[in-house]
């Protein structure tokens, strides 16, 4: 595939900085925070970002991961990856105040699955969506709190997060050409 | 690019017809299943708006409520059929009675049936997916997914395992679905029995044939028990089930014959005090009630994986026709 655009390590830092900023100022008084990352694409995203924000608030903030699988509408055609995470969330969701995370946002099927399972899981106070990236091509009426990058992108492209926690000089957000 | 798990089948017939990896795509489906279990809200989207049939032309409590319970956690609506409710005992033939359930607009069969062969039968006759919760002695295919789904649980990996299935070989669908699944999955098994209800012939399937109890079950990692079928039994196999219990029976000294961390499972209905000591069969190393629930979300996976794939089909016929 061909690359059509690459957003280095340090842009793609720089935005989880300020996007981790931007939770700190609306939730440092929160007591019932937690983090979680949408499986597959969100999962490194959403560590980073409860590194960053424990860090900045000076406590450390639940995190966990959401696998809403099985509310997609789409799975008969679109079956689950072999390498799937599983849903582990650290707290009981009543009353939390969630900071939901992926990595990018397309037609917000995904968001829409997951806030489904979320409330099957129980009833939360707030949900606050946070992107790294917006590709846009919405089909749904959905739309992130936080978004690092806003790319216009045409429907045969494909974006693709690389995110190691290990090793982050060399994460980088890519669009490619199929 | 990440794999995913692909199913394309209609119909689950028999584990015989199924690969390693079909097998390996049903766990991972239940795996998924498995984690909505103990939530306050257990019932998933998926096969909202679907009607789906248990035709149960044979007695079954586990099987049965399994099923439904299966397709409730998915949303379907269920109806239940039994033999003796049925127009099957009108003199109505299966062919008509499957017809009409399709006409009735279903949009999956459970069959449960006494005749080896049936649910494949239905699912020459009918475009909408067949499952099958036993036919006769042939097979008993969801059995076997969570029978290996428990020792999966346990052990992680079935590679290498050395499984003994143990009581009455000769008419059991279970064995003969457990064998394929076993196998299958790289374990290696040994049927122990009376030599009437366990023939020399199974070695056929590449399983160890043993009628010694005590041989079979040394260093076994699980032993899987079955009940006498009595209802399928013309004739008599041996003196008497004492005379069984005392040869075959596992009790506390052949089980401690087994490996330190072994596992004893049992499709149920069991026969306390005839094919397992009453207290084994409540002791640690039992996983039968695991196996009831495992028994639900590997159910849910099959009528999942089955649906969805008839619904693919559908479509795509559709679209080649526009």
């Amino acid at each position: 595939m061909k690359i059509i655009k690459t957003i280095s390590s340090k842009e793609l830092h720089n935005a989880v900085d300020q996007l981790s900023e931007q939770l700190v100022k609306k939730h440092k008084k929160s007591r019932n925070l937690v983090i979680i990352g949408i499986a597959n694409g969100g999962v490194a995203l959403s560590k980073l970002i409860a590194q960053k924000v424990s860090s900045l608030i000076n406590r450390e903030i639940p995190s966990g991961i959401i696998n809403a699988v099985f509310h997609r509408d789409d799975l008969g055609s679109n079956p689950i990856p072999k390498d799937f995470f599983r849903t582990q969330l650290p707290v009981e969701i009543d009353d939390t105040e969630i900071i939901l995370i992926d990595d990018v946002i397309f037609t917000g099927r995904t968001v829409r699955a997951t806030i489904d399972e979320i409330f099957d899981q129980g009833r939360p106070k707030s949900i606050d969506f946070v992107v790294l990236l917006d590709r846009g091509h919405r089909c749904l009426p959905i739309q992130p709190n936080y978004t690092g990058f806003t790319i216009d992108t045409t429907l045969d492209q494909v974006v693709k997060a690389n995110i190691n926690l290990e090793n982050p000089l060399e994460d980088n957000l890519t669009i490619y050409q199929k | 690019m990440t794999d995913n798990f692909t199913w394309n089948r209609k119909d689950f017939l028999s584990i015989e017809d199924l690969s390693k990896d079909e097998l390996e795509t049903i766990f991972a489906y239940a795996d998924q299943f498995k984690q909505t279990l103990d939530r306050t809200q257990k019932k998933l989207p998926t096969l909202r708006g679907k009607t789906i049939l248990n035709l149960f032309m044979e007695p079954s409590t586990r099987t049965k409520v399994a099923f439904e319970i299966a397709a409730k956690r998915l949303s379907a609506d269920v109806i239940t059929i039994t033999g003796d409710a049925s127009s099957l005992s009108k003199g109505e033939s299966l062919r008509d009675t499957a017809k009409n359930i399709a006409a009735l607009n279903a949009d999956v069969i459970i069959t449960r049936n006494s005749h080896a062969g049936s649910a494949y039968y239905l699912s020459k006759i009918v475009d909408i997916p067949v499952i099958n919760a036993g036919d006769g002695a042939h097979e008993h295919p969801t059995q076997a997914l969570l029978d290996c789904f428990t020792l999966r649980d346990h052990f992680g990996d079935l590679k290498g395992l050395n499984v003994t299935i143990l009581g009455d070989i000769l008419f059991s669908r279970v064995a003969r679905s457990n064998i394929w699944a076993l196998q299958k999955l790289g374990a290696s098994v040994t049927l122990a029995g009376p030599a009437t209800l366990v023939p020399k012939k199974f070695e056929e399937f590449g399983v160890k044939v043993h009628h010694d109890v005590e041989t079979a079950l040394k260093n076994s990692d699980a032993v899987m028990l079955l009940r006498i079928q009595h209802e399928r039994q013309s004739s008599i196999h041996f003196p008497s089930l004492g005379e069984y219990t005392k040869m075959f029976g596992l009790n506390k000294k052949r089980a401690a014959l087994l490996k330190p961390e072994a596992i004893i499972l049992h499709p149920g209905p069991v026969n306390r005090g005839v094919e397992i000591d009453s207290q084994l069969a409540d002791s640690e190393k039992s996983v039968i009630l695991k196996q009831a629930t495992h028994g639900i979300v590997c159910r849910m996976a099959v009528l999942f994986l089955c649906a969805t794939a008839a619904a693919n089909n559908l479509m795509n016929k559709i679209s080649a026709n526009e």
